[in-house]
């Protein structure tokens, strides 16, 4: 009996909140100017490993939305759905060099003010050198050196990525600073894989005529009493 | 333009096919690479080249990775020698991409007989070859050693606490562990914590099963606590050439999944106490005197039974399992007196 008294309170509640605050919401669709950036990454991968990258991203759907609170202030808030692909180098004394690239997909949040933040998933390709001279034996014993011999990995990792636009500050330049921790994973390592932690601390350019036209889609929600 | 792009080709050409010549130092610090079936080993070389002796290590494990024994441990010697820390196949910071097929003992002593081939190419057909196998790599240095004539290429074998019989190991290290708990509870020392261990030794059936053998590998480790020896932890030098990432995702894949518990099932029963006089090479054993994981009674058989002339064996007095971290400077000047005895 109190269990069925629990469940009707509980199942009103909601219709208590929509009836109090009275929900609306229009979408519209328009296409605007996004930016294309082009960035270098200083590159650092525990525990001694340090290198740069360099590499392009660029918007290709986004979402605009305006959510008016009940004292008519306006919220605004964006989501980007971004590309980027990055290729880029490291240097692992006395064990390996490393040569990427890496694709990734994500999302990018930022609302009025210059920061933003980024969530990337990606996949991409890594292909080892070993540091020193590499030998081969073969049965009759005779010794090969094999030059620039390495292996190739898949690679396939997610990052949060934290910056400041500069073309979005009060004196707005053409450029933005962002830190990038991630976590990635090389497969197939000893028929296993091997896991990384890696940091990159990078500056992005937005030229000037570099922009792509993308459809925005804009959410306005608003509450009424 | 032509000319000059003509000469800048054939001096590329030249250069590329150039054997690359390794210049000996009294103060190497270099890498390569012994790339064998899917496995890409390092070798880190260091100290006197020009001396051209080479101890050549064989880390333990297995997995152990080599790295972690060129600090303190061994710098007496390669200060005097060239040291060459290996990395096993799959261990320490060895890489590759689909090889655990081949992961067993049979193609690991193909891979060292391989690696001695290129440290005389790279070295000189004259330097002197020492193994010094620790541990596991006392399994792997005496299955290489009484392969064929493997021992031509050798000048001394130097084995510390080395497992060369995995089936007697479990059964000595069983019985040390019991006949040392006892002593030890009727001195009133630790007798709670050598009670479980002596109640485990003496329940449990030897050397059944990978689970009991890894079972009484840590209580053998645990044990060395209970006795009065020198705890000096190994320094791992992460800030120099060994990867923690590496060498940990390499030891897990050993030791906590199936193929790699497979690997080691495979090493359960292998045993070379039968073949030791096969070996007529100079040896030296050194034994920590308290190593209940691979206990001296094992290197004391293993003296008895080896075909060398000049053979040798000595107690560490204050070690474990790993004598070049409990008696370091003993250790040091053992291999020393053994190698100029020798060489």
């Amino acid at each position: 009996m109190h269990n069925i008294c629990s469940k009707r309170f509980f199942s009103i509640i909601p219709l208590l909140v929509l009836s109090i605050s009275n929900l609306k919401g229009q979408d519209s669709l328009r296409v605007v100017q996004k930016p294309v950036f082009v960035h270098t990454d200083f590159f650092y991968d525990f525990p001694q490993s340090f290198g740069a990258s360099a590499g392009v991203d660029f918007v290709i759907g986004t979402k605009l939305k305006i959510t008016k609170t009940k004292n008519a202030s306006e919220k605004v808030s964006h989501r980007d759905l971004i590309v980027s692909a990055d290729i880029g180098f490291y240097r692992y004394p006395f064990n390996h060099s490393g040569l990427y690239f890496s694709p990734a997909i994500g999302k990018r949040y930022y609302d009025v003010k210059p920061y933003y933040f980024e969530l990337l998933l990606n996949a991409g390709m890594l292909r080892t050198f070993y540091d020193g001279s590499v030998y081969t034996v073969d049965n009759t014993g005779n010794v090969k050196e094999l030059k620039k011999y390495g292996r190739y990995y898949f690679t396939t990792g997610f990052a949060g990525v934290f910056g400041h636009d500069f073309e979005r500050s009060k004196k707005p330049k053409p450029f933005a600073l962002q830190v990038k921790p991630f976590f990635w994973i090389q497969y197939p390592y000893n028929s296993y894989l091997l896991p990384h932690l890696s940091l990159e601390v990078g500056f992005k350019y937005h030229l000037k005529k570099f922009n792509l036209p993308v459809k925005q889609k804009i959410l306005s929600t608003f509450y009424s009493k | 333009m032509k000319f000059y792009i003509t000469i800048l080709f054939f001096a590329l050409l030249f250069t590329g096919c150039k054997k690359e010549t390794v210049k000996l130092s009294v103060n190497a610090d270099e890498i390569f690479w012994l790339s064998n079936k899917g496995a890409d080993m390092p070798v880190w070389v260091k100290g006197n080249t020009a001396s051209k002796i080479i101890l050549l290590f064989l880390h333990g494990g297995p997995g152990d990775g080599a790295y972690r024994y060129a600090g303190f441990q061994t710098n007496q010697l390669w200060s005097k020698y060239a040291m060459a820390f290996w990395d096993q196949r799959d261990g320490g910071a060895a890489a590759g991409n689909n090889n655990y097929d081949n992961l067993n003992l049979p193609q690991m002593i193909e891979d060292l007989e391989k690696l001695i081939v290129v440290l005389k190419y790279r070295y000189g057909n004259d330097v002197e070859i020492f193994l010094m196998g620790h541990s596991f790599g006392g399994l792997l240095g005496t299955g290489f050693l009484v392969k064929g004539d493997n021992q031509k290429n050798i000048r001394g074998w130097i084995e510390v606490d080395g497992a060369h019989d995995y089936p007697a190991t479990n059964i000595l290290s069983r019985q040390m562990m019991i006949d040392t708990g006892l002593s030890e509870i009727a001195k009133g020392n630790y007798m709670n914590e050598w009670k479980e261990i002596v109640d485990y030794c003496t329940v449990s059936p030897p050397n059944v099963s990978l689970a009991i053998s890894t079972k009484t590998t840590a209580l053998a480790h645990t044990a060395e606590k209970y006795v009065n020896i020198n705890h000096t932890v190994t320094e791992v030098d992460y800030t120099s050439v060994s990867s923690p990432l590496t060498f940990g995702i390499n030891l897990f894949h050993l030791y906590y999944t199936s193929e790699g518990k497979q690997f080691l099932q495979s090493l359960e029963p292998i045993t070379y106490t039968d073949q030791l006089q096969k070996i007529t090479i100079p040896s030296l054993l050194i034994w920590g005197q308290y190593d209940f994981t691979v206990p001296p009674s094992l290197g004391t058989d293993a003296l008895n039974r080896l075909g060398s002339s000049y053979k040798h064996m000595y107690l560490m007095p204050h070690s474990g399992h790993t004598p070049m971290n409990g008696d370091t400077k003993l250790f040091a000047q053992t291999v020393i007196d053994f190698v100029e005895a020798v060489k």
